[in-house]
């Protein structure tokens, strides 16, 4: 994120830190997606992926293929809970940005005070919408997956699972997950393919890949 | 100890329950917890029959699992867990029947 001066223009690039024989989307400020193999290269595709450890992120081009043959290492019950602790605590500095405005905005108008108190609530509500389920669905992360290091895909096909069947996997897996004593959200710690109940319901899993940082919070940069 | 043995005071932790009112396989079970952590096993008994099972297998596979550096085997646990589901099921609908859900779950 600090040594981009100069910019190189848009388009297709080697990322450092990414497996040989693979390549990123460089938007002209910043990686889009995660790497892609890059055609005609399928022996050292393949060589990369034995040193990597892992597979390659199925991913870029949304709903890309995963490489055929890798293998995944799942996210750990431990490392998912920290992310998604991560993840409720993300939107509380805009709650008390809203709350701090709202307040004084208050002071000098009732009316404006409740108008900007009741959008700026539907604001981060609908930014956690955004950020937390629509997202993730299209790159396979929310900002807590990404600094622990793992992607939500589909156990099938290794595709990302879409914005709307995210939503679903949210709110009806999550409800399911809690129905009977939260044992839907403990099942990871001891299933083999690590899934919860809504892994199973949405045939999603929770695949490991490198580490990100928090900030931006768009990491491709435009919204979908 | 402490904190666990007033979880009776408590209002419900379960979601579940606060939205439907009604009492899922394992309602109870935190409730029997506390009991059995204040050395009221009949009470304890009364809000959930099944948390020594429960106790058991937590101990017997957390164990294990610790001296296997691993996960359990899913060989084990699957079998395990629909073994789980057929008792606590039997279980629950035993209290259903003889009423002592209602007054678990409160109604």
């Amino acid at each position: 994120m600090s040594d981009q001066n100069p910019q190189p223009p848009a388009g297709w690039y080697p990322a450092p830190g990414d497996p040989e024989g693979t390549q990123r989307y460089w938007d002209g400020a910043g990686w889009q997606g995660g790497p892609q193999p890059i055609a005609g290269a399928p022996a050292q595709q393949a060589a990369a992926q034995g040193a990597y450890g892992g597979q390659p992120a199925p991913q870029g081009a949304y709903g890309a293929p995963a490489a055929a043959g890798g293998q995944r290492t799942y996210a750990d019950w431990g490392t998912r809970l920290l992310a998604t602790l991560i993840d409720g605590v993300l939107l509380f500095p805009a709650y008390l940005v809203v709350l701090i405005l709202t307040i004084i905005v208050w002071a000098i108008s009732d009316v404006l005070g409740i108008l900007v108190g009741l959008v700026g609530y539907l604001g981060v509500i609908g930014l956690g919408i955004y950020l937390l389920m629509w997202l993730p669905g299209l790159t396979g992360q929310t900002p807590g997956k990404r600094i622990m290091g793992y992607e939500i895909v589909r156990e099938d096909t290794g595709r990302y699972l879409g914005g709307g069947a995210y939503i679903g996997r949210s709110i009806i897996g999550g409800f399911v997950n809690g129905l009977i004593c939260y044992i839907g959200w403990l099942w990871p710690l001891w299933d083999a393919k690590n899934q919860t109940w809504a892994d199973k319901i949405f045939t999603s899993s929770a695949v490991t890949r490198d580490k990100g940082s928090l900030l931006p919070l768009f990491p491709n940069g435009k919204p979908f | 100890m402490a904190l666990v043995a007033t979880v009776g005071g408590l209002p419900a932790l379960c979601p579940f329950r606060v939205c439907t009112g009604l009492a899922c396989p394992l309602c109870g079970m935190t409730r029997a917890l506390g009991s059995m952590a204040t050395g009221d096993v009949a009470a304890s008994l009364r809000h959930h029959p099944l948390l020594l099972l429960v106790a058991g297998q937590v101990a017997v596979v957390g164990v294990a699992s610790i001296r296997a550096g691993g996960k359990p085997s899913s060989r084990i646990m699957n079998p395990l867990m629909v073994a789980n589901a057929v008792v606590f099921t039997a279980v629950w609908l035993l209290r259903w029947r003889t009423g002592s859900l209602d007054t678990v779950a409160g109604n």
